[in-house]
This record gives C-alpha cells, structure tokens and sequence, in this order.
C-alpha cells in the first residue's frame, strides 16, 4: 500500500511538474516553443518555408507539422532535434497548392489536408476544386478523398475518425470510407427565412485543451434587422454544434474554450470572458492592441493570448488581469497557437 | 470589332466571358462586422466607419494581410513576386523602418 502511494505521489508530482507547452509560428522563418508554466519561451525553430500557419502536434508531442511559404509547404518539425526533419513533398508537378486545413489521426500516421490547386500551365492558370486528401505521413503520398465547395479555413477529426469536418462557408460532414459530403451544417446558407446568415473566419483554430473548437459568428437577425454575434461550438469528439448568441457585436477574430467547458475566452481589440452555461459575456477588457488567437491553460486558470504582434500577453482567467508580456523574436501574424500533447 | 475573331483558347474565353456579363457581385455588406472578417476593405474604415473595429496598431495587423495575401493591392505579394520582402522585418510594429520598398517594374 505503501508503495502505491509513493508511486502516486511520483506519478502526481512528475505530471505536477511537467512542463506545459505549446508552439505557435513567428515572422520571418520561425516556430516558438512556449513553456505555459514558466511563461518564457522554451525555444526557437528555424524552418524553412516562411511565416508557419497551421501548426498541428503528433499525438506524442515530439513532431509539430507545419504549413509555410503562403501555405504552400507542408513541413515535418523535430521538437526533439529542434530542427526541420524534412517536407512532405505533395504538390504534384505543375501546381501550386495552398493548404487551409490540417488535421492528424489519433495514431499520428495520417494528416488529412484541405488543397486548393492551381494548375499552372505555359499561358494560364487553371483553378481546381478545393479537395481534401489524406497523406500517408511516412511516404508522404496522397489520396484524395473528397471535394468541397470553395471557402474552407479548417478541417477538424471526429474521435471515432469517421468524418472529416470542414468548416467554410458552411460546415461540410465528409465520410472517410465514402469519400463524400453526407451531411451539411448551414452557416452562411441557412435554409429558414427567420434565421440569419452565420458568417465566420475559421482560421484560429485551438480545441486542444476541451475538445470544441469555437469561433465568434456574425448575423443580421432578418425578423429584428438587429445585428448579433456569438460563438458557433463545434464539439470535434462527435461533430455536434451548439450556437451561442451573445448579443450586439464586438469586433472578434477568435475563442478558446475551457477545460470543463464551461466558459469560453474570445479576442481582437477586447478580450472577453464568456459563461457557456449562463450564454451570456460576464467581463470584457480592453486590450493594449489586437490579438489574433488564444489559448488557455491545463487547469483554465491563465489565458495565453497572441498573433498579430511579437507578444504573448498572460491573463488570469478569473480577473481578466494581465500578469506577464513575454516578447516574441517576430510577429506570430495568423499563426495557429497549439498546446503540445502532455508526454 | 466585327472582324476580330478570337484565334486560340484564351482569346475565345475572353470572347465567352464578354457574352456572359459578369453576373452582380454582391458583397457582405449586410453583415454588421468589417474589416478582413467580412469584406476585407483595407486599413480605411471598419464597418461603422470608425476605425476602433480595425486592428491596432496597424503595422500589427500588416502580416496578416500580407502573409494570406489578402489585401493585394495595399501591401506586396508573397506568393509570387515578392518573396523576401519582409524577411528582414520579424516584427513589423517594432521594425518597419526595415520593410523593403517596392518598385514594380514598369
């Protein structure tokens, strides 16, 4: 008995003192390693495309693929070596590919992407449908496996691993087995007079720490005329969405939201504290200048805010108080700023 | 212009697409918020006309215009013509002063 209890308490106080880390992407050529319980940074990566955009962690939290160069390049980090391991070379000759939408399978062997090709021939370019494919992460071939409609800014995986969902203009439920569209949740296509078009910008994409990827929506309500924001809640465990109205608008690019899912943190020019439960904002800040993503804590308890300029700000998710700047060696711009998976 | 008749693929896209009219390009401009969240008008006003709904300061907001491309015509592109521009500004607010200038060529 004695044993289990000291084993316990090793096993407690090793997770107590782990590290909790998270990466997000800097201008010109550079990945940042951002130790969250010291609040400094861990390290620096040079990569070799510029301005890093999605960022996307292996299940073990020892490789972090990148896209750079305009999204164009799909790199593979070392977080061990703090070097580039190589780049996934799948753009076929004669394109252009820009990738909006990076996710990874749970065993950490298979990335889904979302392309957007250009055939670039002698006299012209010819635009190809968006489309998604799978990369086999050791040899680097692709498959494709489904198209969709223009508009896509972020994939997300279910955990059974069955659907694919992109979120663009709507939200597009792609079967991985039928390699098609089977269901459609309408964002900015709403198919009832009553209810406004949702429009949104998915581009920041963090659901690490509560599993709901969260982004502000904008509507006109057709009934009222009135203006409205609030948070579309995609539950990327099982693909459901809860909408959240919160009332007239305040300018907003992202939101993260808590462990226990209860609260929800949203950015730009403010910073606002959400009550999940209550549906309604409890506390807005002013900020010092716009941020462009957050994430949040193991335990909830501090908001790590960034993008735009070369800043991460520390806020106690309680007070809305800032309590540390960290400056950054370039601006994090639209990068994604991911917590790395507990090893 | 009678005379003129389109010669190869392109010529007669152009010719098609003449024929067709562009069609109404209705922008977002019901929807309450601006900025590069809706209609993306460029650093001049947000939606209210103001500029509090506008990223701040700007050289804060300048590569997330320029990296995505979004904003062509205000800042240089990075897909094709000017790669580097920025490589020797990591952070626009505290280093502008060394953003390349930009002579396209005439």
């Amino acid at each position: 008995m004695k044993a289990l209890l000291a084993f316990s308490f090793v096993v407690a106080l090793s997770f107590a003192q782990e590290p909790e880390l998270y990466v997000l992407g800097v201008h010109p050529h550079g990945i940042v390693i951002f130790d969250g319980t010291r609040n400094e940074i861990a390290g620096q990566i040079q990569t070799r495309g510029r301005a890093p955009k999605e960022l996307v962690p292996s299940p073990d939290g020892k490789f972090v693929y990148t896209t750079t160069d305009g999204r164009a390049k799909l790199e593979v980090v070392n977080l061990e070596t703090r070097s580039i391991d190589r780049v996934l070379e799948i753009t076929p000759p004669g394109y252009r590919l820009t990738i909006y939408g990076l996710v990874l399978n749970a065993k950490g062997d298979r990335l889904y992407v979302h392309v957007k090709p250009v055939r670039e021939l002698m006299d012209r370019y010819v635009v190809e449908s968006p489309q998604i494919w799978s990369v086999d992460v050791a040899s680097g071939k692709t498959l494709k496996i489904a198209e969709v409609p223009q508009g896509v800014a972020a994939l997300a995986l279910t955990r059974d691993e069955r659907k694919l969902i992109a979120w663009g203009r709507d939200l597009y439920y792609v079967d991985v087995a039928q390699n098609r569209i089977t269901d459609t949740f309408p964002l900015m296509n709403q198919t009832s007079p009553t209810a406004g078009a949702l429009n949104t910008l998915a581009l920041f994409i963090q659901f690490e720490r509560s599993g709901i990827f969260s982004i502000p929506y904008y509507t006109k309500d057709p009934i009222t005329a009135k203006d409205l924001m609030g948070l579309v809640n995609l539950d990327v465990t099982n693909g459901k969405v809860d909408v959240v109205e919160l009332g007239s608008p305040i300018p907003l690019y992202s939101a993260v939201v808590s462990p226990d899912r209860k609260h929800a943190y949203a950015v730009m020019n403010q910073l606002l504290a959400i009550d999940l439960e209550k549906k309604r904002i409890t506390q807005v800040t002013d900020l010092e200048r716009t941020r462009y993503v957050a994430n949040i804590s193991r335990d909830g308890k501090r908001l790590f805010v960034s993008g735009a300029a070369p800043f991460i700000h520390v806020y106690d998710t309680s007070t809305l108080q800032l309590i540390k700047t960290i400056e950054l060696p370039g601006d994090p711009s639209v990068t994604s700023f991911r917590a790395l998976p507990a090893r | 212009m009678n005379h003129v008749k389109p010669i190869n693929r392109k010529a007669r896209m152009v010719e098609r697409s003449a024929k067709q009219g562009a069609g109404d390009v209705k922008a977002l401009q019901s929807l309450p918020l601006g900025c590069s969240l809706i209609f993306d008008p460029g650093w001049e006003t947000d939606a209210a006309g103001g500029v509090s709904g506008l990223c701040q300061p700007v050289e804060a907001d300048l590569y997330g215009c320029y990296d995505d491309c979004w904003w062509p015509a205000q800042v240089p592109d990075q897909l094709t013509n000017y790669l580097g521009w920025s490589d020797s500004c990591a952070a626009a607010e505290r280093d502008w002063r060394k953003l390349d200038l930009i002579y396209p060529d005439r």
